[in-house]
């Protein structure tokens, strides 16, 4: 065994009464890829907070190359040779490529910017990482996952010991999964160690050489990752042996229309798109980032003035569209930016949820006090949303929690037609699993849902019926058992040629 | 059985909107910085002096209340003192030079002001112009409107009932502009709480975009904030011409400071999307005192406009100190 860079043993970490972990122990060697997994409030943040100095142990220590380590902080820690990428970009998009990757310390030459210095720095980062990118371009010019290898690209500019990658391919599509997947290998083949933060099962056996399972704040066993099996590893992780819930998958294609898309088009993404929405089905709509799937679900919710073609509901042409009507239509749009479009942080879980019910199962006039609570209480319980009170600002509670707050919302207010962008991104298993169970019921109950997602595995699990999408035409359609993970995979990234 | 629950439930959500302990903090600082400005002045907590002080308090409190929807829709009124003036001056020119009945002047005056707040408003909403830039034109272009039309000079306006809704007393010791600020604290406070529109303020000022897509007409509710913003500084310029018995374009200036300082101390975010009626109504009071003692403890006026300011950027500190106390920053 190759010698042993951090070393971190009987850590504990208090958060006023909850204690968030307690007597972790936790080894990294040198090249080593450890995937650190768990439920959400598992303690993995707290981990990562507790190695990368942005929170401080009330118990253990923490040694780095043999040597106990205090942090006064995420910088000291960095200049220390502990870079962490964390799930939100921390980017300037305005800024350059080199002057994002060196951002905070700009080499200088009295007063002025050294540019060539600055350059030179950041071409080494780059390198290191080995991917090409133009120095000069701006950041907020780049595809999402180009800007994610500028973000790793930052941590390396210190020629960090230990590579703490926290959640980092919720926002990239199967492929540049893959690429992002030999780049970790690449760096480890270096000698860099990484902590990988997921709720992927799929890509941990591809990227990890070892696995740590953190539950209620204790360390549950590392493990060598070919020794388990993907459910044993989901036992460990949940606690309990898994029950896989098939989901009952129902051809609904006899049932009444209650969507019909004819010839959407929008210049450059999407062209000619026609399909039609089932009473109480669910739709997948397959396809690899930047195939127009939002682009889709944008224009017919009317959040696209570019897009032309005709969208009937309940066989009514609706030619002028925006948000307010299709709600009133009985459309609902929950957006995969869930920070961005979806929650309301600063305010309660209980008026997060009736956003859209007032004016419309609610008076519109005068807030309802006592009808609020119950709708509020039956969302809560029915979506088994986890919060102190209704009254938390949903703001603090976990990526899941706040997801079914922004679906709860249009269950809130009663909605026939739910679309779904991306609804389970940085979710973690039990509530993705929750959701998939939450729209499946929704389904038996007459309401119909479209279903994007970049996961192929769980458009397989959930829907009635799947489209895939490519270059911006739809190119199949597969009904029922047809929609396995594997064929929708195939489908959506045949090339032209192929076909 | 049920109705004691409710009424129960009733009970302890009101404790639980009050328990902000935030403006319990901010009360507490209140109440010792009474107790502080009693000791130090004989003269200072007197019925008279009390009631002077809402008196003074009346004016630019309904223009914080306005404006605390404002902030906690995301955006900013800078002209509420220019739109005072504008309004009271419009008042003296149409009374005393056009010689309209003074009733249809004061509705001419409100819509003139309607139509300002709606036009900053439809700017923000469509054309996504940001209030601090349109209304920052309004201050300078309206006040200067003001004087334009009044060449600078004083119009009376002779009536003795006008005067009274001014600076009258009712029962001949309550000022009449301490009921107003009452009823528009309750007013208001009642939007903001009880009805659809007003939760809608938060919601848009908390997230437009998730707002929009909740089917929240959000233009709309910028526009109707802006309006009554603009309203509420119409009815001070109405309040001020009433006690001066003038239309008056020099009235009002720094009511915008006062305005938006006794939101922020009251605990509203300037980045919108959360704050009370009830901690406004706590800072309207701390800035009519503090300006009241001051002057009772012969502080040189100079000094008086530092103080303001440094109580106003202490508040911010302790706004941003407070928010901060989540474990990750």
């Amino acid at each position: 065994m190759s010698e042993t860079v951090l070393s971190c043993s009987a850590l504990g970490k208090r958060f006023g009464m909850v204690t968030a972990l307690t007597g972790v122990d936790f080894e990294l060697h040198r090249g080593e890829v450890r995937a650190l997994l768990g439920k959400n409030g598992a303690g993995k943040s707290t981990l990562v907070n507790l190695i990368s100095g942005s929170l401080r142990p009330d118990a253990g220590t923490i040694k780095l190359d043999g040597e106990i380590v205090e942090w006064s902080g995420p910088h000291a820690a960095q200049a220390g040779g502990i870079a962490v990428v964390h799930q939100e970009f921390s980017l300037v998009l305005g800024l350059s490529v080199a002057e994002n990757i060196t951002l905070g310390s700009w080499p200088q030459k009295r007063g002025f910017v050294d540019k060539g210095a600055l350059k030179a720095r950041a071409q080494r980062a780059l390198n290191r990482l080995g991917v090409a990118i133009p120095l000069w371009i701006t950041v907020g010019s780049l595809p999402l996952a180009e800007q994610q290898m500028v973000e790793i690209a930052k941590a390396l500019v210190d020629e960090p010991k230990v590579l703490v990658l926290d959640e980092p391919t919720s926002a990239l599509n199967s492929h540049e999964v893959d690429a992002l997947i030999s780049l970790v290998r690449r760096l480890a083949d270096t000698g860099i160690s990484v902590i990988y933060v997921s709720h992927r099962m799929k890509e941990i056996p591809l990227v990890a050489d070892t696995l740590t399972v953190l539950r209620d704040g204790k360390e549950i066993g590392t493990h060598a990752v070919t020794s388990l099996s993907s459910d044993e590893v989901a036992e460990l992780i949940s606690g309990e042996v898994k029950v896989d819930t098939v989901h009952q998958k129902h051809d609904r294609t006899s049932a009444p229309v209650v969507l019909e898309v004819r010839n959407l088009t929008i210049p450059h993404r999407l062209d000619g798109i026609s399909f039609s929405l089932h009473e109480g089905e669910v739709l997948g709509i397959a396809g690899l980032l930047g195939s127009g799937r939002t682009e889709l679900l944008e224009s017919i919710y009317g959040l696209r003035n570019d897009a032309e073609g005709e969208i009937l509901v309940n066989g009514t042409l609706q030619s002028h569209r925006y948000p307010r009507k299709m709600l009133d239509l009985g459309i609902a749009f929950t957006s995969e930016d869930r920070k961005g479009s979806g929650i309301v942080p600063l305010l309660g879980v209980d008026e997060n949820l009736v956003l859209s019910a007032r004016g419309r199962v609610l008076p519109k006039m005068w807030v309802h006090v006592k009808q609020e609570a119950r709708i509020v209480s039956e969302v809560m319980a029915s979506m088994s949303i986890s919060a102190s009170s209704a009254r938390q600002e949903i703001g603090t509670l976990s990526g899941g929690n706040q997801q079914k707050g922004v679906i709860g919302r249009a269950l809130a207010a009663k909605l026939g037609i739910l679309l779904l962008d991306e609804p389970t991104r940085g979710v973690d298993l039990q509530a993705k699993a929750q959701i998939y169970g939450l729209i499946r019921d929704l389904a038996d109950t007459g309401v119909s849902s479209i279903f994007v997602s970049s996961e192929l595995e769980e458009i397989a699990e959930v829907c009635d019926r799947v489209l895939v999408l490519r270059d911006g035409q739809i190119h199949e359609e597969l009904v029922g058992s047809e929609g396995t993970a594997d064929r929708i995979l195939a489908l959506a990234m045949r090339q032209e040629n192929d076909s | 059985m049920t109705t004691t629950a409710t009424t129960r439930s009733n009970f302890m959500q009101v404790l639980a909107g009050i328990k902000n302990w935030q403006s319990l903090g901010l009360l507490t600082v209140l109440i010792l910085f009474y107790i502080v400005l009693t000791i130090s002045s004989p003269i200072f907590f007197t019925v008279s002096n009390q009631l002077a002080i809402l008196q003074s308090a009346a004016f630019f409190g309904i223009v914080a209340f306005a404006m605390t929807l404002v902030i906690v829709s995301g955006e900013i009124d800078i002209s509420v003192g220019s739109v005072a003036a504008l309004s009271s001056s419009l008042l003296g020119v149409f009374v005393v030079k056009q010689g309209l009945p003074f009733p249809l002047a004061v509705i001419l005056v409100i819509v003139a002001a309607l139509a300002i707040g709606a036009f900053t408003g439809f700017l923000r909403a469509y054309y996504g112009v940001p209030t601090f830039i349109s209304t920052l034109a309004m201050y300078l272009a309206l006040r200067g409107l003001a004087q334009l039309l009044t060449n600078n000079f004083p119009l009376p306006i002779p009536s003795s009932d006008f005067f009274y809704w001014g600076s009258g007393k009712v029962f001949g010791i309550i000022p009449v502009a301490a009921i107003y600020f009452v009823i528009a604290a309750v007013i208001i406070g009642v939007i903001a709480q009880k009805t659809v529109f007003g939760r809608s303020v938060y919601a848009v000022g908390g997230n437009a975009k998730a707002s929009r897509l909740s089917g929240i007409p959000v233009s709309r509710i910028k526009i109707v904030v802006m309006m009554s913003s603009a309203l509420s500084a119409a009815i001070a310029g109405l309040l001020y011409s009433a006690q001066l018995s003038s239309g008056n374009s020099t009235i009002a200036v720094g009511l915008e400071f006062d305005a938006i300082a006794a939101s922020i101390i009251g605990g509203t975010v300037l980045s919108g999307g959360k704050g009370t009626i009830v901690g406004t109504a706590i800072g309207v009071v701390f800035i009519a005192a503090l300006l009241n003692g001051m002057v009772l403890l012969g502080v040189n006026p100079y000094l008086q406009q530092v103080i303001r300011g440094a109580v106003v950027l202490i508040a911010v500190l302790v706004n941003v100190w407070r928010t901060r106390r989540s474990p990750i920053s």
